[in-house]
């Protein structure tokens, strides 16, 4: 089935651009939400991970969703499957 | 993970400033060399806007993150770069070679260590700090002060860290509350005239915090006027914490007697109490936690283990 990424993050946040960089040089396609720039989704961001710090990382399968909260390098590539 | 047997000639701890900066040089003097750390730039890419690496003018953390980065990987045939990871060990055996573990369970051997680990933020150590971590409690306004717009955020911490966050937080946040232990801010003037005059910034002097508490996510904080000896309580959505931080050391406090602050003492070319044993960087008891200082630091440790490397 087929996994879609979603990462939660903040213009100048190191972490938020650890996550992409660990991403990109492991071909994973992701959407990049800025929470600063949107407050709806900074709230969405909350909620759903029920904290505030950045990035926050959304792996959704079918139905499953599975947060990743900061850079997480080791949850990361478990969920998606890396060789880290 | 496999573990790595060959032997390099220099294992460098940290991928901040201190420890790039001795990659590119130990790389120069031809020395075989494994770089192990987390993040790319180290505290640098956490640093925001940065006016005072010479040359620059005005950067920001990322883009010189980025740049130190490169110019590191540009020494690719000489330096193995072992990203994502955190040394948690090193020793020193029998046959004088250097063994460095890893919290993924790689190891490496090396002949000589350069130790750049730089610090983490120091905690406040009050009730509700740990609970409330994420909740509102941030250790990186560059990270976290966007959440916070329109919002009421205190900032602890009269330092250039601090300050630069009430600055970063003065065009995002309603309120800004800098708390300050003493009667005196230690972050640069220049800085300081950014928000001094500033309506929605007060600065409360004499404060020191006791409790942070909240419903779900921070809503105040409590401190004690240091003066009259009153517990005064502010409403906040956010907590800012810029008061100094620890140097990474617990890999090696077995390893090197570390001093009162817990930090590698070493001279200004790297040298510490051990031989083959360097380090450089925010990690040591350095007097100025400076990009730039760290970089310099970085080169004298990488030429002090080429030295030693050459006597051997």
């Amino acid at each position: 089935m087929a996994k879609s990424v979603t990462i939660y993050t903040t213009k100048i946040c190191g972490f938020c651009k650890a996550v992409k960089s660990f991403f990109d040089e492991n071909g994973v396609e992701y959407t990049e939400i800025d929470v600063g720039a949107d407050r709806d989704k900074a709230r969405e961001m909350i909620e759903k991970s029920g904290q505030m710090g950045v990035p926050v990382t959304v792996i959704k399968e079918g139905g499953n969703e599975e947060l990743v909260v900061g850079f997480d390098k080791q949850r990361l590539a478990a969920a998606l499957n890396i060789d880290g | 993970m496999a573990e790595k047997t060959e032997l390099f000639d220099v294992a460098i701890v940290g991928y901040g400033p201190a420890g790039i900066t001795a990659g590119i040089y130990a790389a120069r003097r031809r020395l075989k060399t494994v770089l192990i750390g987390q993040v790319p730039g180290g505290e640098v890419v956490n640093s925001g806007e940065i006016e005072n690496w010479p040359g620059e003018g005005v950067t920001n953390g990322i883009e010189l993150a980025g740049k130190l980065e490169r110019h590191l990987k540009s020494h690719r045939d000489l330096v193995d770069i072992a990203g994502q990871k955190i040394v948690s060990g090193i020793v020193k055996n029998d046959d004088k070679l250097f063994t460095l573990t890893c919290d993924d369970g790689a190891a490496y051997r090396a002949k000589t260590i350069i130790y750049a680990a730089g610090r983490h933020p120091r905690e406040l150590k009050v009730p509700g700090e740990q609970e409330f971590r994420a909740k509102g409690v941030s250790y990186c306004a560059t990270c976290d002060a966007p959440l916070f717009s329109d919002k009421t955020a205190a900032v602890i911490g009269g330092g250039n860290t601090g300050a630069e966050a009430v600055i970063m937080l003065l065009k995002i946040a309603k309120k800004i509350y800098l708390l300050h232990v003493n009667d005196r801010l230690t972050a640069d003037q220049i800085l300081v005239d950014n928000f001094k005059d500033e309506a929605k910034v007060k600065i409360i002097y004499n404060a020191r915090v006791t409790k942070i508490a909240g419903d779900g996510m921070v809503s105040r904080l409590s401190y004690k006027d240091g003066k009259t000896g009153e517990e005064k309580t502010l409403e906040v959505n956010g907590i800012f914490v810029s008061i100094g931080a620890v140097p990474n050391t617990d890999p090696v406090k077995n390893l090197v007697e570390l001093d009162k602050y817990g930090a590698v003492p070493a001279d200004r070319y790297g040298r510490t109490s051990l031989d083959g044993f360097f380090a450089a960087g925010d990690v040591t008891d350095i007097r100025d936690a400076q990009i730039v200082v760290a970089a310099g630091h970085g080169c004298s440790a990488a030429l002090s283990a080429s030295d030693y490397l050459a006597r051997q």
